[in-house]
């Protein structure tokens, strides 16, 4: 099931210049489809019978309502910008600019709801070790294997949708000029999409587990009002 | 088929599971911790996650039944397997890798296949029975209940709500967890309110024993604490050196340096601050002093971090989310070796869910 | 078309009958989701992508919450427990009934609008012509309430945040502490 909804996640987003199936409301559509990978969780937590299990799958509560209005409001700041839902279009609005660079506090915080929702690196409290390996604890063989198989290809897929949000999809940046490599957009994207996972990766070596009340109150106190002031520094630019 | 041909990459790093007795030799805890490290064999988090379970030491008759409930639910290939002495270690684990390899897909075929010890004394066989019997998955609740009811209502909280609450047993397999420690808590949610500590096969007050004091030496017993809570922490890379630096004899150079590179590494800090340590001593009254002390001692001349009863360690987990009395345990690191305490003694009928 | 939201309609239904007679607030919450999912979809089939996926992504919200809060606190412990989903037999027949008759009603009664061209009297297939169908549900379900709406709304979300960061500040710390009084 969580490998289904990553491979629904990822229809969405344009590898290279043109989407598998090319939405108009592409975000929206991923942003649905990354929270059934929350459900997921939370019946992979609570099927077994378990204690540790479900406790696992309680944690996908806070840190889902923690991370989703920051990640909600960091998606929507790009298409305010561009004044679509389409990722295509979104990616093809960022030609002379990346996102990344005029909207950085959207950016980071999308970056940190890729993690979360595919609750791994710091974000990894459904699952983690002090509960035994939570929601996963109880399951075995295939059933393991699709799960956290599944919560990979959602990372990968959340990483992907950063690349046409953020960093103009399939296009070369802005600053080389002419294309060194025309008619390849899906190397640039893959490169990007490289480079996004690896700054996955520093952050999951920066930052320790968070616990979810910790996260909860830096979610709500700092990360929504700095989401918010970003969503609307960008709507005043768009608007003047 | 699909399962053998995945069958050589897992025997290559193959996930432990280790249990050890509360009155396990620390030294060859140590041994088998470093050897796996050396291996890089990862830690497993649960038996659903292990390929093999190695009994470290003579385990009682309690913990006896809990290998064997825990070998129930572990999925084929898999091996148990047993070490009493440090020098045993490497061979212990080359036979376990190699009985991976062999014909351990048939399921209880390689059942410690390894060792030719009694080590497992305990260790009569999982049989197909036992599975039926102990696997935590049975909803046998729902065939004895003919006509099901609305659900009741247990006690007030500190809001005034009335919640229910669910009785379970912590322990003693979990990872990072003191050895042979039982915790009997009461949860409403995820949220510890009440619980007992009991030390498997070790007799309530034993006497003074080791007065709280590890054989360790000072900074190894607080290196042996930061592993285990940077662990649970997911910091993994300082767990790592904190281990490293544990098993061999670093110079107090590094030692000093690693503390204050942990003291001043700010999202850690962040990570455990705001949790209270109820019935600690003066100066360790929440979870960050506490291992702000133990990182910044690494290397001085200070005595020994105070190591509590497992009764003690276990009443401070009251009040807290298991994630947040996962660390505080930890922390403490009680030590089991003295018993728990006078607890009265369970049915055997309990024993089925200790591993979790 | 017509014979796949039919499909999804008698999901919709089969799913929201069989709530009432799971026995676990979990297993509720996820037959509740699966209805409103085929609802949802039925929705996209209308041409409503926007609203169809606004609706798949808030309802597994808002059953996530009602599931682990019911599971969690309320109801009785991590679900481990069967229960029924039913109380209060009679007078739930009765609402059902009287809700029922008033939506079938309401169907009949009010004169759908024809749209030019493809004059089937209310499902139409494909996307809808002429200008955007979620707009213009919009401008009839909100009208000139529309400023009002959206003021509210925002109002709403400061007050959460609000009360959130009001409540963490008091709470930090002690809240942990104290397990039960």
């Amino acid at each position: 099931m969580l490998p289904v909804a990553a491979v629904l996640a990822l229809a969405v987003v344009p590898l290279g210049d043109r989407a598998p199936v090319d939405l108009d409301v592409g975000v929206v559509w991923f942003n649905a489809m990354e929270v059934v990978a929350w459900f997921v969780v939370w019946v992979a937590g609570w099927g077994p019978n378990a204690a540790t299990s479900v406790a696992g799958g309680y944690r996908v509560l806070p840190l889902g309502l923690a991370y989703e209005i920051p990640h909600m409001l960091a998606i929507i700041t790009p298409a305010i910008a561009a004044g679509s839902l389409s990722p295509g279009a979104i990616a093809a609005a960022q030609h002379d600019l990346w996102y990344a660079v005029w909207m950085p506090a959207a950016f980071l915080l999308y970056l940190l709801s890729v993690a979360a929702m595919a609750f791994w690196g710091p974000f990894a409290a459904p699952l983690g070790r002090d509960l035994a390996g939570g929601a996963a604890a109880e399951h075995a063989g295939l059933d393991r294997l699709l799960l956290l198989a599944g919560r990979w290809m959602l990372l990968t897929a959340a990483a992907a949708m950063a690349v046409p949000l953020f960093l103009g999809g399939g296009a070369p940046p802005p600053i080389t000029g002419p294309d060194p490599l025309p008619g390849l957009p899906a190397l640039w994207f893959a490169v990007k999409l490289v480079v996004v996972l690896g700054l996955l990766l520093v952050l999951r070596r920066a930052v320790p587990m968070l616990r979810m009340a910790r996260f909860a109150t830096l979610a709500w106190v700092v990360l929504v009002p700095l989401a918010v002031a970003q969503a609307l520094v960008v709507t005043l630019v768009v608007l003047a | 088929m699909v399962l053998r041909s995945l069958r050589s990459p897992v025997a290559r790093r193959p996930h432990v599971l280790t249990i050890a007795p509360a009155t396990v030799d620390p030294a060859l805890r140590l041994a088998v911790e470093a050897d796996l490290a050396r291996r890089r064999w990862p830690a497993a988090d649960s038996p659903a996650d292990t390929d093999v379970v190695l009994v470290l030491g003579v385990p009682g008759p309690r913990l006896a039944d809990v290998v064997r409930a825990v070998w129930a639910t572990v999925p084929a290939p898999r091996v148990l397997t047993g070490v009493t002495t440090t020098g045993a270690v490497r061979s212990v684990l080359d036979d376990a890798v190699a009985g991976l390899r062999g014909r351990s897909h048939a399921g209880n075929a390689s059942l410690r296949a390894s060792s030719g010890r009694e080590s497992t004394s305990s260790g009569a066989v999982a049989g197909a029975d036992d599975v039926d019997v102990l696997a935590s998955g049975a909803r046998s609740d729902a065939l004895l209940a003919p006509e099901p009811q609305m659900a009741d209502l247990a006690f007030y909280d500190r809001d005034g709500l009335a919640l229910d609450a669910l009785h379970v047993a912590l322990g003693p397999v979990l990872p990072h967890w003191p050895p042979g420690l039982v915790v009997h808590a009461t949860l409403a949610g995820d949220l510890i309110t009440d619980a007992r500590a009991e030390v498997l096969d070790v007799p309530a007050r034993v006497g003074p024993g080791s007065r709280g004091r590890s054989p360790l030496g000072p900074d190894r017993t607080r290196l042996d604490v930061l592993t285990r809570v940077l662990g649970l922490l997911g910091a993994d890379h300082l767990a790592a050196r904190a281990r490293q630096l544990r098993d061999r004899d670093p110079v107090p150079g590094e030692l000093t340096t690693f503390g204050r590179r942990l003291r001043r590494h700010r999202p850690l800090r962040w990570a455990v601050r705001g949790v209270p340590l109820v019935g600690g001593v003066v100066e360790e009254r929440t979870l960050e002093q506490r291992v702000a002390n133990l990182a910044g001692a690494l290397g001085g001349s200070l005595p020994p971090p105070v190591r509590p009863t497992a009764e003690k360690a276990v009443q401070a987990l009251i009040g807290l989310e298991l994630g947040t009395a996962r660390l505080v345990l930890a922390a403490l690191d009680p030590d089991t070796t003295l018993g728990a305490g006078p607890v009265t003694p369970f049915a055997p009928a309990e024993v089925a869910h200790h591993h979790h | 078309m017509i014979a796949l939201v039919s499909a999804l309609g008698a999901v919709a239904v089969v799913t929201g009958l069989l709530v009432f007679t799971a026995d676990s607030m979990a297993r509720a919450t996820f037959l509740l989701l699966g209805s409103f999912v085929a609802v949802a979809v039925v929705l996209i089939g209308f041409g409503l992508g926007y609203l169809g996926t606004v609706v798949i992504l808030m309802m597994t919200i808002e059953m996530m919450i009602m599931v682990v809060f019911m599971v969690m606190l309320m109801m009785n412990p991590a679900g481990l427990m069967p229960m029924t989903m039913v109380h209060n037999r009679r007078g739930s027949w009765a609402i059902a009934l009287v809700v029922f008759g008033l939506l079938t009603a309401g169907v009949w009664l009010v004169p759908f609008p024809v749209r030019a061209g493809a004059a089937t009297g209310g499902v139409t297939s494909g996307p809808a012509a002429g200008p955007d169908a979620t707009v213009a549900l919009g401008d009839a379900l909100m009208g000139g309430q529309m400023l009002t709406m959206m003021t509210l709304g925002l109002a709403l979300l400061a007050t959460i945040v609000g009360t959130v960061a009001v409540a963490v500040s008091r709470r930090e710390g002690r809240a942990e502490r104290r397990g039960i009084s």
